[in-house]
């Protein structure tokens, strides 16, 4: 493996600015020390607009949002409820497509996919963790992970005992959800989103439904994951998580209003709520 | 094994009942399709085997010179014609006088065409010119054995004669004297065997007919032959009335094998879609998941279509284990019921597989669907944990104003609106079952009512008398002296093709006295008089000719001399389409019509030595006890009614199936609602009992559908094994339906039962740990 920041520098851009005026040309170094594997992912929103709805029921979710992502960065999106957070990470990992505007993540032109063609990208280069964690009640936690494997086509089956011990679930892949507690499912979903190695991961309101213990240690473990070179979003309410986020992104009324370098994030141990 | 393996299989133990319910619908459609499909296949080779075996004739002619047209037959590339004479002479057999037929064989040796298996005894021989050979039919109904005697009316008096041999003909593996005669008294037929010579002596006629055996020769060219040789009348092996009413049961068991297996395959369709298709909708959280990390929709489908193949093998693999020994039960019980003596019983792999191919086609179908949606779930539903139910309109602000109401209630009330696809999917539940129940006793009350119609309203005479021409006067004065008998009247019969344009068709034109009290004459349910002028047909002949009221119908007599008559109207009846006029009618329209007195006897009379009085009356040619036609024909019945009341049984456990699965899905899918209730401390009583007004308002709301889609699914399946001799109109009276809707409503309330001990059961804890977060 190449060092992160000739990776980073090869991608084109540090972590980020950048709001209103749309370039990303400061560029920043990382905040956080890495622990091998090259920095991955990168996203660029260029004047994205979603809009749900027409007429007297349109709902302009994202009005014009520029911003850039550093590969191998960390980001925390703030901002109200209704705000737009989870559209933006919705066009982001391409769930959900825009109206307009450009959006390349990891390197890939996205806007203006067909459906099948976003199914591909998201194989290729997204997992996405969710508030509630979707698990099959039918599958062990072990294979809870295999059937992504097997849906995608993507990922080695063979992994994934690695992907449940690098989760802290190793002693736990043959117990079903219902035998886990809230913070083990959110493990193993989280186990499920790195089974086809993406290079972005995408998580909104990862810590909505545990308490404060559980939500801290998902936390270092989406850290962690970050310190091996991913890119990874963080949707959330609270603010207190933006400590540990090298970049902080506010959104208000489907705009980002600000986006902050944090030059020394937190540890984990520092959220609270 | 794979994950995905795995997770159907898992699920589809999780919903064990309900899976198993909807594999027991596919197992019963598939062991009716295998064990009607083979039972047809056995049976006719069955009958293939003993027309094979005993030569059964190809072609039979008649004529002046029966010698030319076995020549011409010969010369035409038949492989065996020989020549015979048959006759109907008048016997009399244990005291009782009936029509008998003497059929002419050799004295030493068997014929090479239509020989007899001597079942019982031995064969003819040269040195015993008057031992016979009586038909097993006969035989058995008067309960005759080698050394028993009868009378045969020779031109010289009543000749006695002893049974050698009870043999079985393949000409009369069903006892019919004729096509019109299909259905007959068995005492008012016997078929007896005996010399070639003491046939013709006996009769004081032969040979009377030519029999050929084809042996790969074109028959159509064998036809042509006897004809161009002189023969007046050409029958073939589909004209052999016993042949023809073999055939029409067989059809039967055709159709049974389609009709049925439909049935239940579809309600087994709709009952599998059901399942999966709400499970997928409970699914949607997980499976949005699955899309957000890109899972491939082939993948997707596969899986879910999958689990319908597992259910739809599960279901077709019991079926055809158990389709194949009742194939063999059907055969044996069958051939042994009608005295098929080579019964071929075979397996039919090729069946099974079919059989197999189904349950697949069935798992598959219902899937289908369900997979579809699946793939299509757009990865935001991973965002919501619940399925998003729409406003509640109207009908909310009504049920809200039901302050009087327990709040439960309301909910139920309210929730059968506002999650539609759950109401719709119980209301189906409820329409299959109805469908199931109403198909398979529409089938039951109908065959009774058309027993009841046609031996009640219409065919009101005890006994049919048929006399010697021109003695109709005489006799009928002694039966009026007969002790037991009420009324006697007079008919007449004729066997007429009736046509119309360039259509035709055989049967029975009846002449009756004006205003006679033998017969009821009914269109539409009401009562039609006999017309004056004109006749009246059976229903199913405008469609067999192309007729209506009004129009002129051509009768062509046994001599070939026509004449025309007007269609005044038509009679619904379900048994033959015969036409009907006055006497008088009738005798202009043809001439020798068989005189024919028409009976009824006191309640209770003896009806035995009824008939041995009037049969041995002088100038009775034959006799024929309605009453004794009816228990024959239930007799024969007797497996259709087993086969009837199996379905019956079928479709009422089908349907309690059926409504269990919708219960059980129901239940499933509201797990989480009934766990937050019973977390919450409300009571077993009243969680189930939101589950149950929800359900039963749900099943209320399906009756009525149910029982116009039950209606027309009987009505189907009827005119599946209606023909030009059975009519049977579909009757299921209002009672009917009112029971089958009140047996689904009960069926339904019985099922909240286990529903009920199952949220008892709940594991709120794994619940909430499982699908809340
Ligand atoms: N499918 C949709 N149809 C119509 N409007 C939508 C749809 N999805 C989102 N919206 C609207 O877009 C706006 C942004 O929604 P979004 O879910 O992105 O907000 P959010 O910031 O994630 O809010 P929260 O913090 O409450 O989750 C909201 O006003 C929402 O109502
Ligand atoms: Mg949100």
């Amino acid at each position: 493996m190449s060092g992160r920041h000739e990776a980073a520098d090869e991608r084109g851009h540090g972590a980020t600015q950048q709001a209103e005026h749309g370039s990303g040309d400061e560029r920043r170094p990382e905040a956080r020390p890495r622990d091998g594997g090259a920095a991955r992912g990168g996203v660029r929103l260029a004047d994205v607009h979603k809009v749900f709805g027409a007429g007297d029921a349109e709902v302009r979710a994202l009005d014009g949002v520029d911003l850039e992502l550093a590969p191998g960065s960390f980001t925390v999106v703030l901002g109200p409820s209704g705000s737009g957070k989870t559209t933006l990470l919705n066009v982001v990992g391409g769930i959900e497509q825009t109206t307009s505007g450009t959006v390349v993540v990891a390197g890939e032109e996205i806007s203006g996919r067909s459906p099948v063609d976003l199914a591909g990208f998201r194989r290729e280069h997204v997992g996405f963790v969710f508030q509630f964690f979707n698990l099959v009640p039918t599958l062990t936690a072990r294979e809870n992970v295999e059937i992504i494997v097997e849906l995608t086509g993507i990922g080695d089956p063979g992994r994934v005992p690695e992907l449940m011990a690098q989760v802290g679930l190793a002693d736990r892949s043959e117990h079903f959800p219902a035998q886990l507690s809230g913070g083990q499912q959110q493990r193993v979903a989280i186990a499920r989103a790195l089974a086809t190695d993406p290079d972005v991961l995408l998580a909104d309101e990862p810590t909505g439904a545990l308490d404060l213990t559980t939500g801290r240690q998902i936390l270092a473990l989406l850290l962690d994951l970050n310190r091996a070179g991913r890119t990874v979003v963080v949707v959330t309410h609270n603010v207190s998580v933006a400590q540990i986020a090298d970049t902080v992104v506010t959104v208000v009324d489907g705009r980002v209003q600000s986006v902050e370098r944090n030059d020394e994030p937190a540890s984990a141990e520092a959220v609270s709520w | 094994m794979r994950a995905t393996t795995r997770k159907a299989l898992r699920d589809l133990r999780r919903q064990r009942t309900q899976v198993g319910a909807v594999a027991l619908t596919v197992a019963l459609g598939v062991a009716m399709y295998v064990a009607s499909a083979g039972a047809f296949r056995n049976l006719s080779t069955s009958y293939e085997g003993t027309y094979e075996r005993l030569g059964f004739a190809d072609v039979v002619a008649s004529g002046t010179d029966p010698q030319a047209l076995a020549d011409a037959a010969l010369g035409a590339g038949a492989a065996e014609a020989i020549v015979r004479t048959t006759a109907d002479q008048p016997m009399t057999i244990g005291g009782t006088r009936l029509q008998g037929r003497l059929v002419g064989l050799p004295a030493d040796a068997h014929p090479a065409v239509d020989d007899v298996d001597v079942v019982d005894g031995d064969y003819l021989s040269a040195d015993d010119p008057d031992g016979v050979l009586l038909e097993k039919h006969a035989a058995a109904t008067f309960d005759l054995g080698p050394g028993d005697h009868l009378q045969v009316l020779s031109p010289s008096g009543w000749h006695e004669v002893t049974v050698r041999g009870v043999v079985i003909s393949p000409e009369y593996l069903w006892p019919a004297p004729s096509r019109q005669q299909v259905l007959g008294d068995p005492y008012g037929f016997a078929v007896v065997f005996a010399a070639e010579d003491q046939v013709r002596a006996w009769s004081g006629q032969g040979p009377t007919e030519a029999l050929a055996l084809l042996d790969g020769t074109d028959r159509t060219t064998v036809i042509e032959a006897v004809r161009a040789a002189g023969a007046t009348d050409v029958l073939t092996r589909e004209d052999n009335p016993s042949d023809a009413a073999l055939h029409l049961d067989l059809d039967g068991f055709d159709k049974m094998s389609v009709a049925f297996p439909l049935l239940f395959l579809t309600a087994a369709t709709v009952a599998a879609y059901v399942l999966l298709a709400r499970r997928v909708l409970s699914e949607r959280p997980v499976i949005g998941t699955l899309m957000a990390a890109g899972a491939r929709r082939g993948h997707l489908i596969w899986h879910y279509v999958l689990q319908g193949l597992l259910i739809g093998l599960a279901g077709s693999a019991t079926g055809a284990a158990l389709g194949a020994p009742l194939t063999v039960l059907i055969t044996k019980e069958y051939t042994t019921e009608l005295g098929i003596p080579d019964t071929v019983v075979a397996g039919h792999p090729d069946l099974v597989v079919i059989g197999l191919a189904l349950g697949v086609v069935v798992g598959a179908i219902g899937a289908a669907v369900p997979a579809f949606v699946a793939a299509r779930t757009v990865p935001a539903e991973a965002m919501r944990n619940q399925v998003v139910l729409a406003g509640q309109g109207w009908w909310g602000a009504a049920v809200s104003r039901l302050r009087v109401l327990p709040a439960t209630t309301r909910m139920a009330l309210r929730d059968v609106v506002r999650n539609p696809r759950r109401t719709l999917a119980t209301m189906l539940g409820s329409v299959i079952a109805l469908v199931l129940v109403l198909a398979s006793v529409g089938l039951m009350t109908s065959m009774i009512t058309a027993l009841d119609a046609q031996y009640g309203t219409i065919q009101r005479e005890d006994a049919q008398v048929v006399v010697v021409p021109g003695t109709t006067d005489q006799v009928s004065a002694s039966l009026d002296a007969t002790d037991g008998v009420t009324t006697v009247e007079p008919s007449l019969v004729a066997r007429v093709t009736v046509s119309s344009g360039d259509k035709s068709y055989a049967t029975d034109l009846q002449g009756f006295e004006p205003g006679t009290a033998m017969h009821g004459f009914v269109d539409g349910g009401s009562d039609v008089p006999l017309p004056t002028d004109g006749v009246l047909a059976g229903a199913r002949l405008a469609d067999l000719l192309d007729v209506s009221v009004g129009s002129t119908l051509t009768f062509t007599d046994a001599a070939g001399a026509t004449s025309t008559a007007t269609l005044a109207g038509f009679v619904d009846e379900p048994l033959g389409t015969l036409v009907y006029g006055t006497r008088q009618t009738v005798s202009s329209l043809v001439a020798d019509p068989a005189e024919v007195l028409l009976v009824q006897f006191d309640e209770g009379a003896d009806r035995s030595a009824l008939r041995s009085t009037i049969t041995t009356m002088d100038d009775v040619l034959a006799y024929s006890d309605t009453r004794a036609l009816l228990t024959m024909i239930e007799s024969y019945l007797g497996l259709f009614w087993a086969f009837v009341g199996v379905v019956v049984v079928l479709g009422g456990v089908l349907a309690l199936a059926v409504i269990e699965v919708t219960m059980a899905v129901n239940l499933v899918e509201r797990t989480i609602e009934l766990a937050t209730l019973r977390a919450a401390g409300v009571t077993v009583r009243r969680a189930a009992g939101v589950l149950a007004t929800e359900n039963i308002v749900a099943i209320i709301a399906g009756l009525p559908f149910g029982l116009v889609a039950g209606f027309f699914a009987a009505r189907g399946m009827l005119g599946l094994f209606n023909s030009d001799m059975f009519i049977i109109e579909l009757d299921l009276g209002w009672w009917v339906l009112g029971l089958a809707a009140l047996g689904v409503l009960l069926a339904a309330a019985a099922s909240q039962i286990p529903a009920a001990r199952a949220i008892r059961r709940l594991d709120v804890a794994q619940v909430v740990r499982e699908r809340a977060a």
